[in-house]
């Protein structure tokens, strides 16, 4: 008898359970309903080609909350007693326009949601030589998206590419990115790669999107984390250029 | 495995999730028992496992993966309650082998009392790993998928699993009332 015979012997006769199915199902269906299903995944997305951005809707929920009001009202007062003592003292400031200088445009947070919808486009589905499951131009669109700040809100459009390993552990590697219009303008995010746990939920991811419109110039910086049943939303506004890239990060780009 | 049933699963149907149940629920028995090596450990897995199942069926794109989807599910509460098990696991704790028998394996005479207190040493992803292939006879491409692993891991974790398996038969046999259980083994 060699080595796996008897293991396999072992763990067969050692790994049998005398419990009845019926009194355990039966467990497992007394607790379901305080165990609600999580939704279908949806992938994060959009854009529709070609298509206009037709349906605007602009819900708007002040989302702040008091103490990030008085707080805010705290940093108006403050600027507004700088802003009086350098007039007082006739004092000005001068910054040498310069590419390394991020100089302090305003910025404003916000937090809001995005809900999920049906895609409006299905992907295309190609399992590629290497096993790795290859899905195209998923395209979504999303009419539910409520922030505190007006500018980032309206229709949403989310497209993406999406590669699945499942030699690989299970993760995914997908790019894409969601496009934000509304009356004034909207935003084009930067796209980048990131990935998908196995079990197809999603890390917390930074992102960057640059205003278009009357939003040109504008970059906003955002957190989306997936909920339940939704996208939760942090993130800022500034009208300011951004901190330039550390010196050394660009030269190893040139390298 | 019946996929339409798993496809009313999804739509909430709970007398086809119950079904599912009474489908499932010895398979996934088997393994929570065998890397767990406690029945009512496993049972508790199980019953937690099932109710992941119901809570994610939603997101199971393709209902033919049900089953090694269901593995890995159960795996996962079995790592958990393996981490909140006592890292000494007494003796008179260990399932007793039915009907003992000696046979020269693993380089060494043992018995299944001998097995069964080896077995307590390994670590749970060498006890998962090993139940999956030789308990459930799954392919190392299931087990990969289960265990969240490229197929090539699959087969080096198997080949380090029973070599401290057979270290540890072998430290049992020059020693047999001391030898410690490593602390990253000890669940």
């Amino acid at each position: 008898m060699n080595d796996e015979r008897f293991l396999k012997d072992w763990l067969r006769d050692t790994s049998e359970s005398v419990s009845d199915p019926q009194a355990a199902a039966d467990k497992v269906v007394a607790r379901l309903h305080e165990t609600p299903q999580r939704r279908q995944w949806l992938p994060r997305p959009p854009i529709r080609r070609g298509q206009p951005h037709e349906t605007i809707t602009r819900r708007t929920r002040l989302m702040l909350n008091p103490i990030q009001a008085v707080l805010a009202g705290a940093l108006t007062l403050a600027a507004s007693g700088v802003m009086l003592v350098v007039m007082t003292f006739n004092v000005t400031t001068t910054v040498a326009p310069s590419a390394e200088t991020s100089g302090a445009g305003e910025l404003t947070s916000f937090e809001g949601y995005i809900g999920y919808e049906p895609a409006t486009q299905p992907a295309t589905r190609e399992v590629m030589d290497n096993g790795v499951t290859a899905m195209r131009e998923q395209i979504w669109t999303i009419h539910d998206a409520e922030t505190s700040d007006p500018r980032f809100g309206g229709t949403i459009i989310n497209t993406w590419n999406w590669d699945e390993y499942q030699g690989g552990g299970g993760f995914s590697v997908w790019t894409g990115g969601w496009s934000i219009e509304n009356d004034e303008g909207g935003w084009r995010e930067r796209p980048q790669y990131t990935f998908a746990f196995p079990d197809e939920t999603y890390p917390v991811i930074t992102t960057t999107f640059d205003g278009v419109g009357e939003y040109e110039g504008l970059t906003a910086i955002v957190e989306i984390t997936e909920e339940v049943d939704r996208f939760h939303l942090r993130g800022v506004i500034t009208d300011g250029p951004l901190p330039p890239i550390p010196t050394r990060l660009r030269e190893n780009a040139t390298d | 495995m019946d996929e339409r049933l798993v496809r009313r699963a999804q739509e909430g149907d709970q007398e086809a999730f119950r079904s599912l149940v009474l489908a499932s629920h010895a398979r996934l028995l088997r393994v929570a028992q065998g890397v767990l090596r406690d029945p009512h450990v496993a049972e508790d897995a199980v019953q937690q496992a099932l109710l992941d199942i119901w809570r994610d069926i939603r997101r199971l794109r393709d209902a033919s993966k049900f089953e090694g989807w269901s593995y890995k599910l159960v795996l996962r509460v079995c790592y958990a309650e393996a981490k909140r098990m006592p890292r000494w696991v007494p003796e008179s704790l260990i399932p007793a082998a039915a009907e003992p028998r000696v046979g020269d394996v693993f380089g060494v005479v043992v018995d299944r009392d001998q097995l069964s207190r080896g077995f307590q040493h390994l670590s749970t992803d060498h006890r998962a790993v090993i139940v999956l292939r030789y308990l459930m006879d799954l392919s190392p491409e299931q087990v990969a998928e289960a265990l969240d692993i490229p197929r090539k891991t699959v087969y080096s974790r198997l080949g380090r699993a029973m070599d401290a398996l057979r270290s540890a038969l072998e430290a049992e046999s020059r020693n047999p009332t001391a030898m410690p259980v490593r602390p990253e083994a000890a669940l």
